[in-house]
C-alpha cells in the first residue's frame, strides 16, 4: 500500500514538473526560435539597427522598416498606462478603504464584468461611438485649451479625426483599468489590519493611513499590477486595429492616425505576397516578443528590489 | 481617590452586530498605575481594551452602550474626535507592527502627523527611543529599515512610536505573546518604567506577567467583569470562586 502511494507521488511530481517546465520555459523558447527562423530573411536584408530605425514601410518597393510600428506600440501603451494607473489605484482605494460594504460587492462585480468584455467589443464601441464623440467634442476642446502652450499645443495639434493615438490610448486604458484595479485591490487587501490599526492608534486619519501605510506596504503589488497591464496593452490587437487608422507613420501629435506592431500584423499577413514581406512581418512579431519580455523582466526586477528594500 | 482615576467605565455593553460580547462592565483605571486584564481566550479582554480607543469604529456593525469617562467626557459620544482621542490613548499590539519605513521615520510618524518638524522632531524621536530602551541599539542605524530589527527590538520600536506622541494612556494588547523570554522581560521592565508618566492597561494571557508587573488586576470571564482589585489581593485572596479557580489553573 505504502509503496504504491510513493510511486504515484513520483509520477505526479515528474508529470507536473514537466508541464511547468514546458509551458514556462520551453514553450516560449520554441516560439522565439520559430519567430527568429521565419524572420531570418528580413534580418539578413535589413539588419537590426536599420530595421529598428527606418520609418518607411513600403511593400511596393519592398522596403520595410519597423520604426513606426514600434513607436506606435510604445506610445499608445505608455499613454494608456498613464491614464489607467491613477484611475485604477483610485478604484482600488475606494473599494478597499472607503466604500460601504454593500457598494464594495457591487463595484467589484461590475469591474470583473468589465474585464470579461471581449476586446473586439471595445474596438467597435470605440470606433462607432467614442471616436465620433472625441472628434466632435473632446479633441476640439483639448485643442482650444492647450494650443496657447508651446509644447503641449504641438501635442494636441492636427485635424481632430477621432481615429488617432489619443482615442486608441483611451480605449486601451479603459480595457486595462479593470485588470489593474483588481490586482491593486487584491494587494491592498493583503495589508494586515493590525498595520492600519497601528497608524490609526497614533492618531492618523483615513487618508493618512492609505498614504503612509497601505500604499507603501503594497508598492510592489501596485507595480506588479501596472506592469501586467502594460503587457496586456502591448499585445492588444482588436481594439487597436479599429481605432489606430493603420497609417505607417510616426505620429507627430496625439491626433494623428498611426499603427502598432499588432495592427500591422493583423492587417497585412494575408496581403504579404513576397517572402521578404512575410519575413518582415515575422520580424515585427519577434520584436514585439522581445519587447514584452524586456518590459516584463524589468518590472519583475523592480518588484523584487522594492520587496527587498523593506525586508 | 476619585481624582486619581484616569478612565472610568460605567455600565459598558458592547455588541458585535447583534451579539452582546461585553456585559455591563464597571471599573476604574487609576492614573500612573498598571491595570492588567486577565481571563481565558474569548472572555472579551481585548474587545474591552479596544473600546478604550474606539478601535472598533474602524469596522462596521459594532455598537457601544454606556459610558467611558476620560478627561471629564464620555468618549463613546457620537461627536468625539477619534483622531485626537487616539493620540491621547495609544496602543501597542500583539505582534510588532513597524511601518515600511526607516527606524527614525517610524518613531517620527505620530509626531509628524501632529505637525512637529525639524530639531524638535529629532529630539523627541531620540527621547522616545531612549525611554523605550532602544536608543543604544539603533542610534547608528536610524535610517535603516525597521524590518532589519529583531522581533523584540521591533516591539520596543512600536512602544517608542506610541510614547513619542506623549499619550496619557497606553493600551497593550498581549505585547509579549510573540516574543522570547529575554525580549519579554525587557518589555516588562520597560512597561513598569513607563508608568511614572503614563497610565497603562495591559491585556495578558500570562498570569505570571500580570502578577509581576501590574498594580491592579481585572479578571474577565464570558464578557463579564468578575473581579477587579489590587493585584496582590486578586492573586492571593480573590473574592470570587471563579477568579480563584482561574488563577489556580483549574480552567483556562
Amino acid at each position: 500500500m505504502e509503496k504504491r502511494g510513493h510511486y504515484l507521488e513520483i509520477i505526479i511530481k515528474n508529470f507536473l514538473g514537466f508541464w511547468a517546465l514546458f509551458s514556462g520555459f520551453l514553450f516560449p523558447f520554441i516560439i522565439f526560435l520559430i519567430l527568429f527562423y521565419e524572420s531570418r530573411l528580413a534580418i539578413k536584408n535589413f539588419g537590426i539597427v536599420k530595421f529598428l530605425t527606418t520609418s518607411t514601410w513600403d511593400p511596393v518597393s519592398q522596403t520595410f522598416g519597423g520604426l513606426p510600428m514600434i513607436v506606435g506600440t510604445l506610445i499608445s501603451t505608455f499613454i494608456a498606462v498613464l491614464i489607467a494607473a491613477p484611475v485604477a489605484i483610485g478604484i482600488a482605494i475606494f473599494i478597499t478603504e472607503l466604500a460601504p460594504s454593500w457598494l464594495k460587492g457591487v463595484i467589484t462585480s461590475a469591474i470583473e464584468l468589465l474585464a470579461a468584455i471581449p476586446s473586439i467589443i471595445y474596438g467597435m464601441w470605440g470606433f462607432l461611438i467614442l471616436a465620433n464623440f472625441m472628434r466632435s467634442y473632446v479633441e476640439p476642446f483639448l485643442q482650444k485649451i492647450f494650443s496657447p502652450f508651446p509644447l503641449l499645443g504641438k501635442l494636441f495639434s492636427g485635424p481632430p479625426t477621432g481615429i488617432d493615438v489619443f482615442t486608441t490610448s483611451l480605449v486601451l486604458s479603459i480595457m486595462i483599468i479593470p485588470f489593474m484595479a483588481s490586482v491593486v485591490k487584491d494587494s491592498f487587501n493583503l495589508v494586515p489590519s493590525v498595520m492600519k490599526e497601528s497608524a490609526y492608534s497614533l492618531g492618523a486619519t483615513k487618508w493618512e493611513v492609505i498614504k503612509d501605510v497601505v500604499i507603501p506596504y503594497t508598492i510592489s503589488g501596485i507595480t506588479g499590477g501596472l506592469v501586467l497591464s502594460t503587457g496586456r496593452a502591448l499585445g492588444e490587437t482588436m481594439a487597436v486595429t479599429f481605432l489606430a487608422g493603420n497609417v505607417a507613420q510616426i505620429p507627430s501629435s496625439l491626433f494623428y492616425p498611426f499603427t502598432t506592431i499588432t495592427v500591422a500584423l493583423a492587417n497585412q499577413f494575408t496581403e504579404a505576397d513576397t517572402p521578404l514581406y512575410l519575413s518582415s512581418l515575422f520580424y515585427l512579431s519577434l520584436i514585439l516578443f522581445v519587447l514584452s519580455f524586456i518590459i516584463l523582466s524589468f518590472a519583475k526586477i523592480m518588484v523584487l528590489r522594492l520587496q527587498k528594500r523593506w525586508k | 481617590m476619585k481624582k486619581n482615576i484616569e478612565i472610568e467605565v460605567k455600565n459598558l455593553n458592547f455588541y458585535y452586530g447583534e451579539k452582546l460580547v461585553l456585559k455591563n462592565i464597571n471599573l476604574s483605571i487609576y492614573r500612573n498605575k498598571i491595570t492588567a486584564l486577565i481571563g481565558p481566550s474569548g472572555c472579551g479582554k481585548t474587545t474591552f481594551l479596544r473600546c478604550l480607543n474606539r478601535m472598533h469604529d474602524l469596522y462596521v456593525g459594532n455598537r457601544y452602550e454606556g459610558e467611558i469617562i476620560f478627561e471629564g467626557k464620555n468618549i463613546l459620544d457620537k461627536n468625539v474626535d477619534l483622531i485626537s482621542l487616539r493620540a491621547k490613548i495609544g496602543m501597542v499590539f500583539q505582534k510588532p507592527t513597524p511601518f515600511p519605513m526607516s527606524i527614525f521615520d517610524n518613531v517620527a510618524y505620530g509626531l509628524r502627523l501632529k505637525g512637529i518638524k525639524g530639531s524638535e522632531l529629532k529630539e523627541r524621536v531620540e527621547k522616545a527611543l531612549i525611554d523605550a530602551a532602544l536608543w543604544d541599539e539603533v542610534k547608528d542605524k536610524l535610517r535603516e529599515s525597521a524590518f532589519s530589527l529583531s522581533g523584540g527590538q521591533q516591539q520596543r520600536l512600536c512602544i517608542a512610536r506610541a510614547i513619542a506622541v506623549e499619550p496619557k494612556v497606553l493600551l497593550f494588547d498581549e505585547p509579549t505573546s510573540a516574543l522570547d523570554p529575554i525580549s519579554t522581560s525587557k518589555i516588562e521592565e520597560l512597561i513598569v518604567k513607563l508608568k511614572s508618566k503614563i497610565t497603562i492597561v495591559i491585556v495578558t494571557h500570562n498570569m505570571q506577567q500580570a502578577a509581576r508587573i501590574s498594580d491592579y488586576t481585572a479578571f474577565m470571564y464570558l464578557g463579564e467583569l468578575i473581579e477587579i482589585g489590587p493585584t496582590e489581593k486578586v492573586f492571593t485572596t480573590p473574592e470570587k470562586k471563579l477568579t480563584e479557580d482561574y488563577i489556580t489553573g483549574r480552567f483556562g
